[in-house]
Formats: structure tokens, sequence, C-alpha cells
């Protein structure tokens, strides 16, 4: 049974009705796209999933190695292994959604030429995807956490919260980084060296504690501080709960950022085309 | 529900001259910023200017017009692949769409998953797919190749599973932009038939073609591009002499460039053909005038081509199509004569070629063919329009005077 449907061609195309009424048009693309991409990353490979294990392990075994003595007094009872593998867990989810997120537009190029769907698919069923990686690479979470005989928290429960506005902060990013490097061609190659600079500005491999007071508030302007650390908190429960002021501006800045990021990308993508 | 399949208002499309990106542009929009940079007539085009047109549920529309006219940045604008400058339009309807040499798969995936992917990009359940899966598969002759991925077929068979996802998949409105050359001969049959059957169903189409006969039997009405504006919309068999006309005219300022010696060596002065208007069973009476510097052969030879380009007689000289001409330095004039026997009234044009070697020069003289009609009466006395023939009677006279002797001598 087919519904006939139909559309309006203009300029400029911010958000409107049209909108969401387009995006359920095509919902049963954005899970396609989603299954697509996991399937395509694991095909041709032997090991598959366990590549995206083995990230955050061999970090995770690099900063024992070197930082594990440096940062241990500011993790108290915590094993860093543990804490560190629990700051790279949540990373690896924003850090991959983010690189891909950015690039999508690159991935599907010659596809966008060809066929209309709404631009905004792209980048948004990358970053969906990557919970699928997410899951893959908790699940050695939860053998370290055996190993060092760590019973997760109730708290785990609030987790989803915390990988929502993670991934509301890395679509809004990446949808912007995905638009304007359609335009300028730098973006590709500074996304790169951006990742590994800002994951020494969040508390991955430290606590925030080892931050002074002063200027802890600036560095958690960066969304990802605070959730790192509301994330290690609620499944390990160590220490203090991070600060109010510090989640609110954590989900604010995430909120803003996906608002942002998604009106700019809406906005421009109607002429991607032309410049891709 | 609309009558309207597509709706165009004022589509305008400015696209930039050069690459994008990087410092320069960055500087020229910061000069252009503060009142100082180039004049964006210089950086900018339009690819289309104003384009409005409406097209009825049905119909099936053929765009025309010369390489850079805005025939694909038009259908990339209806079907919502780009942005319009400015403008709007409307299209109702399930869209499909084949446009470029290219498909729109993703290379990663296998063929079906590609299908798949086709339909739910026009929206389609995966059931509604399925039922025309096999379908699919079958026209596009890619039976037992569907579970490769699509990086491992050819161009061909990367073109043929496209199309046929374009054709099969549930569009009530469908985009075409050159698509006529894929596959053999026997697909393109197969294909033309199909889509003739799924504009017989009611189906609008909008056909990008060069092939002048694909647009002239396929549409029902044409539009014509010219540098980006509408210059034309109308029946097709008006809309394709317009456009022949223009390419004449485009190729005339191209004079041919040969290498032959003689042959740079003349001019055409004129070229005439002494009655436009002919009728069955007349003669074409053509005359040249050839300004040549020095003397010499040249070869002649002349056809006929249909409304659409198409060949469809030849001159016979003595021995083949060319004829063998003194030229002398300075006026020559030169006569040819062709009957018009000719399958059906409607425009043609007489080509004249003039050749030395390898090299040679075409000058075209259009010409209609009209119908000459007289009234006969039928078996029921009924007024019957019939076409008229010239006939010449003359008195035979050998037979006649060898008539007369037999009957005085004998």
């Amino acid at each position: 049974m087919t519904v006939s449907t139909g559309y309006e061609v203009k300029p400029t195309s911010l958000l409107s009705r049209e909108f969401v009424r387009e995006i359920w048009f095509f919902r049963r693309l954005i899970g396609l796209f989603i299954w697509r991409d996991i399937i395509v990353r694991y095909k041709n490979t032997l090991i598959g999933a366990a590549w995206y294990v083995l990230q955050p392990l061999a970090m995770m075994l690099v900063f024992t190695v070197f930082f594990g003595g440096i940062f241990a007094r500011y993790i108290g009872p915590l094993p860093y292994p543990v804490f560190a593998y629990g700051g790279l867990l949540l990373w690896q989810l924003f850090s991959r959604s983010l690189s891909l997120g950015s690039t999508s537009l690159i991935y599907f190029g010659p596809m966008l030429g060809k066929v209309y769907f709404p631009r905004i698919i792209a980048p948004a069923s990358f970053v969906i995807g990557t919970l699928f990686d997410f899951f893959i690479t908790s699940v050695l979470m939860v053998v370290l956490m055996a190993v060092y005989g760590i019973t997760p928290k109730a708290t785990t429960l609030l987790v989803p919260f915390v990988l929502l506005f993670t991934l509301m902060f890395s679509m809004g990013c990446g949808s912007i980084l995905a638009a304007v490097d359609a335009r300028y061609r730098d973006i590709r190659h500074a996304v790169p060296l951006m990742i590994q600079v800002w994951m020494f500005c969040t508390p991955v491999m430290y606590p925030i504690s080892y931050i002074p007071e002063k200027w802890r508030l600036l560095y958690s302007v960066n969304p990802m501080v605070g959730l790192t650390e509301a994330f290690r908190w609620m499944i390990l429960g160590v220490g203090d709960p991070p600060a109010t002021v510090i989640l609110a501006m954590s989900a604010g800045v995430s909120i803003t950022m996906f608002v942002v990021g998604v009106l700019f990308f809406q906005k421009v993508q109607g002429t991607l085309v032309d410049t891709l | 529900m609309s009558e309207f399949a597509i709706r165009a208002k004022g589509l305008g499309k400015q696209y930039r001259l050069r690459d994008v990106g990087g410092m320069s542009e960055l500087a020229a929009r910061v000069a252009r910023r503060f009142g100082r940079g180039k004049d964006a007539k210089a950086t900018h085009f339009w690819a289309l200017d104003d384009v409005s047109f409406d097209i009825r549920k049905g119909e099936v529309v053929g765009i025309l017009g010369h390489n850079g006219a805005g025939k694909s940045t038009l259908l990339k604008i209806l079907t919502r692949i780009t942005n319009p400058t400015m403008g709007s339009a409307s299209v109702h309807g399930r869209v499909g769409m084949l446009l470029e040499v290219g498909t729109g798969f993703h290379e990663d995936l296998t063929g079906q998953e590609n299908v798949y992917l086709g339909g739910a990009i026009l929206g389609m359940t995966r059931a509604e797919i399925h039922e025309k899966y096999e379908d699919i598969v079958a026209f596009a002759e890619m039976d037992g190749f569907m579970d490769l991925a699509v990086r491992h077929y050819s161009s061909g068979m990367k073109l043929r599973l496209a199309l046929s996802v374009a054709i099969h998949l549930d569009a009530e409105v469908i985009f075409l932009d050159e698509i006529w050359a894929v596959g053999d001969h026997a697909f393109q049959l197969k294909t033309w038939h199909r889509i003739e059957e799924l504009i017989a169903s009611g189906r609008t189409f909008v056909i990008v073609a060069h092939n002048l006969e694909t647009i002239g039997r396929l549409c029902t009405r044409c539009l014509l591009l010219d540098h980006g504006r509408l210059t034309m919309d109308g029946k097709p068999g008006e809309v394709i002499a317009q456009y022949r006309l223009e390419l004449r005219q485009r190729s005339k300022s191209q004079r041919a460039t040969s290498e032959s010696v003689m042959l740079q060596s003349i001019d055409i002065a004129g070229t005439q053909l002494m009655a436009e208007n002919l009728a069955m069973g007349d003669l074409l009476d053509c005359r040249i005038t050839l300004m040549a510097q020095r003397p010499g052969h040249l070869k002649m030879a002349t056809m006929i081509r249909d409304n659409w380009g198409k060949v469809i007689a030849a001159g016979e000289a003595e021995h083949g199509r060319w004829t063998s001409v003194p030229v002398g330095a300075g006026r020559n004039l030169f006569r040819c004569q062709l009957p018009v026997a000719l399958p059906a009234v409607g425009a043609y044009e007489l080509v004249v070629q003039i050749a030395e070697g390898d090299a040679m020069i075409t000058t075209e003289l259009p010409f209609t063919v009209v119908e000459r009609e007289m009234l006969v009466k039928d078996e029921h006395g009924q007024d019957q329009a019939v076409p008229a023939l010239p006939m010449i009677w003359e008195t035979d006279e050998d037979a006649q005077a060898a008539t007369v002797r037999l009957v005085t001598s004998g």
C-alpha cells in the first residue's frame, strides 16, 4: 500500500513541521544505515568486534603503567585500571561518535549526489551506531570489575542519561563539523588532532580532583568533564558525586550544542552537494 | 488531491565558478564584504534562471538543451539533491530517480541490500520491496549476483540494477537523466517497453536525453533550456525542431576545420532551395554558390534527415554517394535535384556535404513536406481526400507514327 507523499523545494530549509514528518518518513532508512554501518565494519575482519575492545584496553594498560603511580593518590581506594577503563569507556563513545559524525558526509559522498534523503540522517546514524561499540567495550568493564571485586552501584541505572547527553553533544558538534568540512576541507584533518587534545582536557585518566579548585569551573565547561565523572561515579560509586553545578553545566552545554548543531546543519544542508 | 505532479516557480541556481575552500576564497569574501572585491559575476554564474512550469500527472516531459544548459541542475533541484538559490517548487507523489551515470548505491553492501536501501529511501516497507524484488533482479539480469558486494560489479551491472530499481519501485513521479546508454540493445528495448508500460499506467516522467528520437517518441511535452533559461515549452515536434535549429546555428559558428587545402580555399557564398514547401513527387531543387581561390576538384554528396536528426535517405551518384565536381577559381554555381519521395509530411532537411579526402564541410537546408491533396469520389459517391501526385501526359510520338503507317499501308 503506497501512500502518496510530496514535498516542497525551497532555497533554505530550516526546522519546521515538515522536518519531523520527513524524519518519520525516512525512519527505516536510519535503521538501515546504522545496521549497514555496523555490518560493514565487521565484514571481512577476523576478530571483528574484538577490535573495539582492544583500543580502550591497550590505552588503559599504557595509562596504568605510565601514569598509574602519579594519579593513584587522587582516586582513593579505587584500582587505577578500573578507574581508567571507566573513563575510557565513555570517552570512546564520545570520540568515535564525534569522529564518525564529522566525516559522515564524506562517507556518503557519492550517494548524496544521486538520491535524496534528509542529510541529517548521515551523521545521526553514525552517532547512534556507536552505541553498539559501547556495549561491546562495556563487556570488558564488567570483566574488570569482577576481577577487582567491585560491585556496580544501583546508580548504574542512571547511565543511559549520561549516554544520551554524550551523544547529543557529539551529534551537535559532529553536525557542525561535517557541514563546515564540506566547504573547508581542513576540518577533517583538524578533528583527530582536536580529539586527542580534548582527551587530555577531560578527566579520563585522572580524576577532576587533580585540577586545582580555581580552574575547575572553567575546566568543566567541557561537558565531557561532568559526564565522565558522573559516568564513573554512577557505576563505581567511589567518593563524592560530581558537583551539581558541574552536572548542570554539562547537561546545559550538551543540549545547547545539540540544538545549535542540528539547526546549523539544517540551514546549510541544502547546498552541501554543490561543494562536496 | 492536486492534478499537478510538479509545479515550479522562478527556480534559479547559482554556482561558483572557482573551487571553494582555501585562503583565496576567504580573502575574496572578506574583500567583497568591504566592497572591494571582484564583482560576483566574475566568480558566479546562474545555471538556472527563472524557470517556471507546471507538469500534470501522467505527463511525460522531455527536457532538452545544449550541454551546460541546466538540465541536470534542474533535475537535481526537483529531486532535492540540492537547493535552489531562489524560487520554489512542489512535487506531489513518491519520487524515483536515476540521475547522472551513477547509482547512489553503497559500495560495501550487496546488490540485495542496496535494493532494500533504494526502497527505504523511497519510503517503502520491507514487505513492499520484497514483493518487487524478484522482478527487479530479473529485469536487471542479475540473478545469482545479488549476494555480491556492489563494489565488485562492473559499471554495466551497477547501472542495470540501478535502472531496474528506479523503474520498479513504486514511484509516481520518475526522473531519468541520461539513462539511455545503459545495457546492450536488448536491454534498452526492454527498458523502453517498461517505461511505456509505466507511462500507460499514469506515472509522470521527467526525462533528459540527447537522443531526439527517444524524446520525440516518448514525450508528450518538451521543455527547452538555453543557458539556464526556459526558452520553449510545448509539443515535442516543435521544441525538437527549435532545438535543432539552435544546434545548427551553434555549429555554423564553429565552421569545420579542415586540413584540406582545397576546402580551406572555398567559401559557401549562398545556398538556396528553390521551394521550401514541397509535396510528394516534387523535386528538391538546391542551388549552391561557392567562391574558390583556386581551381581543383571536390566531392559532393547529399542526404536527407528527418525531424529528429536521423538520416532517412541519401543521394545516389554514379558510383556510391559522392560525385566529383570540378571547381574553378572564382564563382561556381551548382545545382542539385532530388525527388521528394519521403514517408510522411513534416520537417526535414537536406544536407549537402562537400569533401576532399577526409575533410568535409556540410550545409543544411530545411524544408517541409506538405500534403497536397485532391478530392476524389469514392465508391459511395463521397468525397475522399487523397495525396496528389504530379502527372504528365504526352503524346508518344514514335508509337503514334508507327500506328499511322500501319493503318495507311494496310
